[in-house]
């Protein structure tokens, strides 16, 4: 059975209107966008997506709050670890980011969606995931300005999965940089090129 | 003949184009061409919509982030009618009419690994000053109306006219298996080693 390992870290965010943000993460795999293999903290170690099974690491998590100085990138350098099996490269590991930021009173607003596929090729790779949100109304805007808060997804398996989104009106948000290595293990044997 | 497999995955990222507020995207997968029917798809979606997109309101982004995912797999015996990827880029206006932004197509790269493509996008000119003022007036620009064929075949071009727009943003993984015991080479290296090993 052909390994790949991910080990990389979640390194900040850059482009977002204010700064103190966090960002949850997950490492998702599954044929075709389908979220069926979502990880917990310190997850269970089968995957539920056919043909792919996690033998180690955390696959999901939150980094820490990140409140630099004056216009500063937001630095979260946020390790991640996972060691899968496969015996298919349909449903690659994606992974998943949502950025929030945290106000002075202590509420979270959500910043931003986003998502990037793991690069198939071994290697390192320097990545950049542009996210969006979904588009406030002028209601939304004032409500979030005496209240906090804005709009959410209810499901957000449509971050991943490639569903119409044409019901979705969003907005354009800043970019999370990931640095990702990818290690492949008996690829060659089962004639896999990736 | 020997089978073999193209996992393609990625996004359709963001898209730059200028003088619209609201954007959002047709994706398209097409293959096989004239005379080739060797290319199936075992898993995954060919076509899909993007969200309605616009830009950062506070002025953070100057760019449409659609983040759509593309993930598709094909079985084939055969490299000709590779896949290609269409782009339809529609603006929405503010009566709620669609209209046209762009049209633009990418090869799926053949060698396997990661690839991000800027996609150039035209549309159609109207051919004539009155379909011109009709269009303005009604919101209703000219379009393609077989799209595959015109843009993934290039059949029908001749007579076409028309005016570049924005520029799409794709990334694409690109995976496959069996290439080689087919007996194809998918990249130079590869090419390289198998010059060597004959030598």
């Amino acid at each position: 059975m052909a390994e790949v390992h991910v080990i990389g870290e979640i390194a900040g965010a850059s482009g977002f209107p204010s700064s103190s943000l966090f960002c949850k993460w997950s490492l998702e795999v599954g044929a075709s966008g389908a979220v069926i293999g979502r990880g917990g903290e310190g997850g269970e170690a089968y995957a539920a997506a056919e043909g792919w099974r996690k033998i180690s690491g955390t696959t999901s998590g939150r980094t820490q709050v990140d409140a630099p100085a004056d216009d500063a990138p937001t630095v979260w350098a946020h390790p991640f670890d996972v060691h899968y099996a496969l015996s298919t490269v349909v449903g690659w590991p994606r992974l998943k980011v949502e950025v929030w930021h945290q106000d002075r009173y202590g509420r979270d607003e959500l910043y931003g969606y986003g998502f990037v596929h793991l690069p198939t090729a071994p290697g390192a790779h320097e990545l950049d995931i542009a996210t969006w949100r979904p588009a406030r109304s002028w209601w939304d805007s004032l409500k979030a300005f005496f209240l906090g808060g804005s709009p959410e997804l209810v499901n957000d398996d449509v971050v991943t999965a490639p569903l119409d989104r044409f019901n979705l009106q969003t907005e354009s948000m800043g970019f999370v940089h990931v640095s990702v290595n990818v290690i492949h293990r008996h690829f060659a044997e089962n004639d896999v090129q990736a | 003949m020997a089978q073999f497999f193209v996992v393609v995955s990625g996004q359709v990222e963001s898209a730059l184009f200028e003088d619209y507020d609201r954007l959002f995207a047709k994706v398209n997968f097409v293959h096989n061409g004239e005379g080739v029917e060797d290319w199936t798809v075992v898993d995954g979606a060919e076509a899909g919509l993007t969200q309605v997109a616009r830009k950062s309101v506070d002025g953070g982004s100057p760019v449409f982030v659609f983040n759509y995912p593309i993930e598709v797999a094909y079985a084939s015996t055969n490299v000709s009618g590779w896949p290609r990827l269409l782009v339809s880029m529609f603006s929405i206006n503010g009566l709620g009419n669609h209209t046209l932004a762009g049209y633009g197509f990418v090869h799926v790269p053949t060698a396997p690994g990661r690839y991000t493509r800027y996609v150039r996008t035209f549309r159609p000119r109207s051919s004539s000053l009155w379909q011109r003022i009709n269009a303005w007036l009604f919101g209703d620009p000219p379009e393609f109306l077989n799209l595959p064929k015109v843009l993934g075949d290039g059949k029908g071009r001749e007579v076409a006219r028309v005016v570049s727009s924005g520029v799409v943003k794709v990334t694409f993984n690109v995976s496959t298996k069996g290439l080689s015991a087919a007996g194809y080479s998918e990249s130079a290296s590869s090419v390289a080693a198998a010059a060597s090993s004959t030598a």
